[in-house]
């Protein structure tokens, strides 16, 4: 019954994180299904798809292909496209009718190279996983295959893991950029979206890898272990979070110190659910601003338990997450809207919005990340402080009664 | 765009989607990987349970994969007894860990059977890529580090799960045990023709026929012909012998049971087909 979601929509799945970080790199993607998770990615979990040309495609699986395995079929489809344009690579991504009838990717993508003479990757996604583990296979698989050992002295820096899939927008990647460029490391190259596929072979000239999000870490730690670069984590997303990563880019410390996030025991207590990353820079701002709070993350998402604090925690499914509401004694949450039907009723009105794409997809469109950096944070963290203590204070005047 | 216009310096392949390859190669030490397929009846069982046996008795670390859902290629390495499948375990608990499904047998060979659905219903074929993926997710070749991997894979390669041992990153090789008897070779020529259909996929390839006689008229010639029109040869000769019926009948294999018959002797030099033994070659030379 774990797997039983009652009031979240279906998250956004492992077929959709790669076909999200290969969107942007010119390469023929083929999701291999009958249409219905192709449908899910370009019509719920992509907001490029409206804006920008994509080379996503659908293979068109249908139930005689999958019993006779006409493998053949697809590839001279694929032939077909890719005698038609250009294309950097191709890619064929997985999804629950090939993982049951135990297709090979794999196998699949060396025939095709060896054919079609042009990269090609398999990625044996199922549908059952969720986005960051497709986000993380396909920068692991770009990394392993693209990437060159640099000749020159090292410069720069990479910006790693900034998906649609966690609310990154292009003025959010412009943002960190500048951020970057401010302290001394030009981007070399972006992951997660809007880059030249030129770049991308040049990523290991980088002097510092920035991670964006916690889907980025096992690429990080692919390039830290190859090349040596070291990374920082964490969003620049006000003063207290961009002096933290300033000096520690600066000394380029240990990747995975963290930044300060526990105020002191506090008088409210604030249950932060979405990304990892973004929650814990989040918090850090939150309670630099307003240390009489105590504040906790927790996430469906990739998870690494190297940057949790005490009292973080991974959920597993929608079950967990209404038991952990009821349990936590919070006195506000702060996550996507769509996670409000999961809090006890008492709570009903202790709880601020923050949309994740891969959770609610367009229906909060308007929440992207970038209105979340610079000035435009200060009101964010004053209301989520406002919402907090009025909500501290009511339980206190309802215990007294 | 044409074929020739794309053609480019293709960045190498990195090793692969699967891990397991890559966990091995960084191991240090090679792990060799025999699929043997065959006609259902064949004496598959029989020939990978005694070759594992042999094996093990020259010191080798040795693991043997059962691939059919019968989960009862390792019998005689267990004295007789059916060690619970990867699908069993599964079915009851989800979380299993390694030494739930991997037993040791005689000599210490690590062994594992992939099972199956139960009869009539499920999917055998995905049931054997669950195994498989149950064991790398469990890293059971980093952690047990055989030298030597033998599937003994049911029949015919019927489907995408019958061929996973096959796939890239599993077996290295194949090898096809026959008799003389013509269905035999019939299966022997379908085995041998997908492995030529999945070359370009890279995987295994074939190493040669083990010959498991059967005492009909003219077996050697018939057999070494199949060999040649399949571009391959007779890795190793099997004579019939009554000795195998008797070991199995205490469930053990030749090799335990008798292990100074001319019977074991054969699959003693059969091992070293299959894991030569670097001393013997000098010693040969």
């Amino acid at each position: 019954m774990s797997y039983l979601f009652q009031y979240l929509p279906p998250f956004a799945a492992d077929y959709s994180g790669v076909a999200s970080a290969l969107h942007d790199l010119g390469g023929l993607v083929v999701i291999h299904d009958a249409s219905g998770c192709t449908g899910s990615f370009t019509g719920y979990d992509e907001p490029r798809w409206f804006s920008g040309k994509s080379s996503v495609y659908c293979s068109g699986l249908r139930e005689f292909d999958a019993i006779a395995g006409n493998d053949d079929r697809l590839l001279g489809n694929i032939r077909s496209a890719v005698d038609a344009r250009d294309f950097n690579f191709a890619a064929l991504i997985g999804s629950p009718v090939p993982m049951l009838v135990g297709f090979d990717f794999d196998g699949f993508a060396r025939m095709g190279e060896a054919e079609l003479h042009l990269p090609f990757f398999g990625f044996p996604m199922t549908g059952f996983a969720r986005y960051e583990r497709g986000l993380s296979a396909a920068f692991l698989a770009l990394a392993e295959r693209f990437v060159e050992d640099p000749r020159c002295l090292p410069v720069g820096a990479n910006i790693l893991g900034v998906s649609p899939l966690d609310n990154f927008d292009a003025k959010a990647v412009e943002i960190i950029a500048a951020f970057l460029e401010k302290n001394g490391f030009p981007v070399v190259s972006v992951w997660g979206q809007g880059d030249e596929w030129r770049s991308i072979p040049k990523a290991a000239r980088a002097k510092i890898n920035f991670v964006a999000a916690a889907s980025a870490l096992p690429l990080a730690e692919y390039m830290e272990n190859r090349w040596g670069i070291p990374y920082v984590a964490g969003l620049p997303l006000g003063a207290k979070t961009e002096a933290e990563l300033e000096n520690r880019m600066r000394h380029r410390l240990d990747a995975r110190s963290r930044l300060p996030r526990r105020g002191d025991q506090g008088a409210a207590t604030i249950f932060l659910i979405g990304e990892q990353f973004r929650m814990n820079a989040l918090r850090a701002e939150l309670l630099e601003r307003h240390p009489l709070l105590e504040a906790m993350v927790g996430s469906f998402f990739a998870w690494d338990l190297s940057f949790a604090d005490e009292g973080d925690c991974f959920i597993s499914n929608e079950a967990e997450a209404i038991r952990h509401l009821a349990q936590g004694d919070f006195d506000l949450v702060v996550g996507d809207p769509l996670l409000r039907e999961l809090m006890p009723d008492s709570s009903e009105k202790h709880f601020v919005a923050e949309a994740h794409y891969a959770i609610s997809a367009r229906l909060y469109r308007e929440h992207v990340l970038s209105r979340r950096f610079g000035s435009a944070l200060a009101d964010f963290l004053d209301e989520i402080a406002e919402r907090a203590f009025i909500a501290r204070a009511c339980r206190s005047e309802r215990l007294s009664a | 765009m044409n074929l020739e216009s794309r053609r480019r310096d293709i960045p190498a392949r990195s090793s692969g989607a699967r891990q397991a390859a890559e966990k091995e190669a960084g191991a240090g030490k090679p792990i060799r990987k025999i699929a043997f397929y065959g006609k259902g009846g064949i004496g598959k069982s029989t020939t990978v349970s005694n070759l594992s046996a042999a094996l093990a008795q020259r010191g080798l670390r040795v693991m043997q994969i059962g691939c059919d859902p019968k989960a009862d290629s390792t019998k005689t390495l267990t004295s007789g007894q059916i060690v619970p499948s990867v699908l069993d375990v599964l079915r009851d608990n989800l979380a299993s860990r390694l030494e739930d499904i991997v037993f040791e047998g005689y000599h210490g060979i690590f062994c594992v059977e992939a099972g199956g659905p139960q009869p009539g219903i499920g999917c055998a074929g995905r049931a054997i890529i669950t195994a498989f993926n149950r064991l790398e997710e469990l890293d059971a070749y980093e952690k047990l580090k055989p030298d030597i991997v033998l599937f003994d894979v049911l029949g015919d390669v019927v489907c995408g799960g019958f061929a996973m041992p096959m796939r890239y990153g599993y077996a290295d090789e194949v090898a096809i045990v026959s008799s003389g008897e013509m269905m035999a070779l019939y299966a022997a020529h379908n085995i041998a023709r997908a492995l030529d259909n999945f070359s370009s996929r890279g995987y295994a390839k074939l190493a040669g026929i083990v010959q498991n006689s059967r005492s009909i008229a003219n077996e050697d010639a018939l057999v070494r012909q199949a060999a040649e029109e399949l571009k391959t040869r007779v890795v190793g000769i099997i004579p019939r012998s009554g000795l195998v019926h008797a070991a199995e009948s205490v469930g053990k294999t030749v090799v335990e049971c008798f292990p100074d018959s001319p019977q074991a002797a054969v699959y003693a030099e059969l091992s070293h087909f299959f894991h030569p033994d670097p001393a013997r070659r000098e010693a040969v030379c």
